[in-house]
């Protein structure tokens, strides 16, 4: 499993790369720090590619994403063992 | 020529705008333009600014293109210099003079390849090769939204139901991203919309069934890329009651296999259609494992059979289109392009001396864009983030690099050539 702070310093980085302010809570909407489906996708990746394996994605919790703080917990569970529950913070 | 109807309704975002007001608001912009000699290319600006251009095309049945601002780079513009179009530049309003002007040839509509597979190619039509919805009698009134790129084939096929066809609407999203798309869809009420499947598979992640399904969609159109039977399978459960259809199609060819029975491929009787009079529908064949076309639709310039380059493959009483089998396309949530066209653009940058960009296999969108660059010694040093914001400014952001490597030297093979992609 890949840990927060890596999760949330990539994301950091991704929008840092844009030149978009990466000064954020977690309880920032992603429509309001410009967060897109693209940005998602590839976080989803460079995650993979620090864990070193594919992630697995459910539609269902992926609609339900609309915080930083979601994308990290979403991130975090999908990098982790799939058949663990949802972890608690 | 085909008339206008002026008063089919475009939805935009600022509201519902009928074609011929469009055509009043766009007028001062091309005071004098059409006294001149030769085709004009309307380049750049906005889709509503498209969708004028082309309405302005065909009432005036002048010679033209039109094409969005993502395609026109410097290469493209030199392409449209040189056979002897004027360009206007809808988005500053600058009009260049070709060093030869062509000859008009009224009622020409000319589309741009996508260079995929070399350099882009002027492709000639006319309204009626491109209105292919002209034999379909009493089209029951349909709100279409349509997701291609501006000036493209399937772009037109959408525009010319909506030009030509009475009590057809189009509404047009503020972004080619499928999640907006699909929202502008959901807040006009679209009952028409054509997509590729990618499209539909980006959507029907981003979106809960529940949510999809207060589309009041009666019409589903799928082309654009390989459709498969899972695509098929899925939208049919998804929306019982609409017609799906998928259109095979090329810019050369025009709309030449139309399926509305819901599988994948198309009827093996088709290839033995003995119909002698290429007027009334396309022929196909098969000749070295690839489909050949004669079709009514086929471009001007293209005239007698056309070999597609996509290869087929027979499977009992079906002929599946496999499409070509060579890439070098990226294809970022169902919006493909050429990987050369992001090359081009970062070859400008001062600092780059050679780029490779390639996509890179992405959950949810398919790939996203990486490139391997080498840049210049000696100059300015950048980073990925200038050049992304170097990118940002100048193509769509679904092409802007995001993966990035910094080569030492350019990588070749031993007949000097760069390595493969």
């Amino acid at each position: 499993m890949i840990d927060r702070t890596t999760i949330l310093d990539l994301m950091r980085g991704i929008l840092q790369r844009q030149g978009k302010p990466n000064d954020y809570g977690e309880d920032a909407l992603l429509s309001d720090i410009g967060f897109r489906s693209l940005d998602f996708s590839e976080l989803a990746l460079r995650v993979e590619t620090a864990c070193g394996k594919p992630l697995s994605f459910g539609a269902a919790p992926l609609r339900a994403i609309r915080t930083v703080r979601d994308v990290v917990d979403f991130m975090e569970r999908a990098s982790g063992d799939q058949t663990d529950p949802p972890q608690s913070r | 020529m085909i008339k206008l109807i002026r008063h089919n309704l475009v939805n935009l975002e600022t509201g519902p705008r009928a074609i011929g007001t469009l055509l009043d608001e766009f007028a001062p912009r091309v005071l004098g333009l059409s006294s001149g000699a030769g085709p004009i290319a309307f380049a750049g600006g906005n889709v509503c600014e498209l969708i004028q251009a082309a309405a302005w095309l065909a009432e005036t049945n002048h010679d033209g293109l039109v094409l969005p601002q993502e395609r026109l780079t410097t290469e493209i513009h030199q392409i449209l210099l040189e056979s002897g179009s004027r360009v206007v530049n809808l988005t500053d309003g600058q009009v260049t003079a070709p060093p030869k002007p062509a000859a008009m040839q009224a009622g020409r509509i000319s589309l741009l390849t996508s260079g995929t597979t070399g350099t882009p190619k002027l492709i000639e039509h006319s309204w009626s090769t491109l209105f292919t919805m002209a034999k379909v009698r009493n089209l029951r009134p349909l709100n279409w939204l349509s997701t291609y790129q501006g000036g493209t084939y399937a772009w037109f096929q959408i525009l010319t139901t909506i030009f030509f066809v009475e009590h057809q609407t189009l509404t047009v999203a503020a972004d080619r991203d499928p999640a907006v798309q699909i929202e502008a869809a959901l807040r006009h009420g679209v009952t028409a919309l054509s997509a590729t499947p990618t499209f539909w598979r980006f959507v029907l992640i981003q979106f809960a069934p529940a949510t999809l399904q207060q589309l009041p969609l009666q019409q589903i159109t799928l082309g654009g890329e390989r459709i498969d039977q899972e695509i098929l399978d899925r939208l049919k459960g998804l929306f019982p009651e609409a017609t799906l259809t998928h259109i095979y199609a090329s810019t050369e060819a025009g709309a030449c296999v139309i399926v509305r029975d819901g599988k994948e491929g198309f009827p093996i009787a088709w290839l033995h259609d003995q119909v002698q009079d290429a007027s009334e529908r396309p022929q196909l064949q098969i000749r070295d494992g690839l489909l050949w076309i004669l079709s009514p639709h086929s471009a001007l310039n293209r005239p007698g059979w056309i070999n597609t380059g996509d290869s087929v493959e027979i499977r009992g009483d079906r002929v599946f289109i496999l499409g070509r089998l060579e890439q070098s396309i990226i294809n970022v949530g169902g919006m493909k392009f050429a990987a050369r066209d992001v090359e081009q653009e970062l070859l400008r940058h001062p600092s780059v001396v050679w780029c490779r960009v390639s996509g890179r296999r992405a959950p949810l969108v398919g790939e996203v864009v990486a490139c391997d660059a080498v840049l210049k010694p000696g100059a300015p040093p950048v980073t990925e983030s200038d050049l992304m914001q170097y990118c940002a400014q100048r193509i769509p952001s679904h092409m802007v690099p995001r993966f990035w490597q910094f080569l030492r030297e350019i990588p070749m093979t031993d007949n000097l050539k760069t390595t493969v992609r």
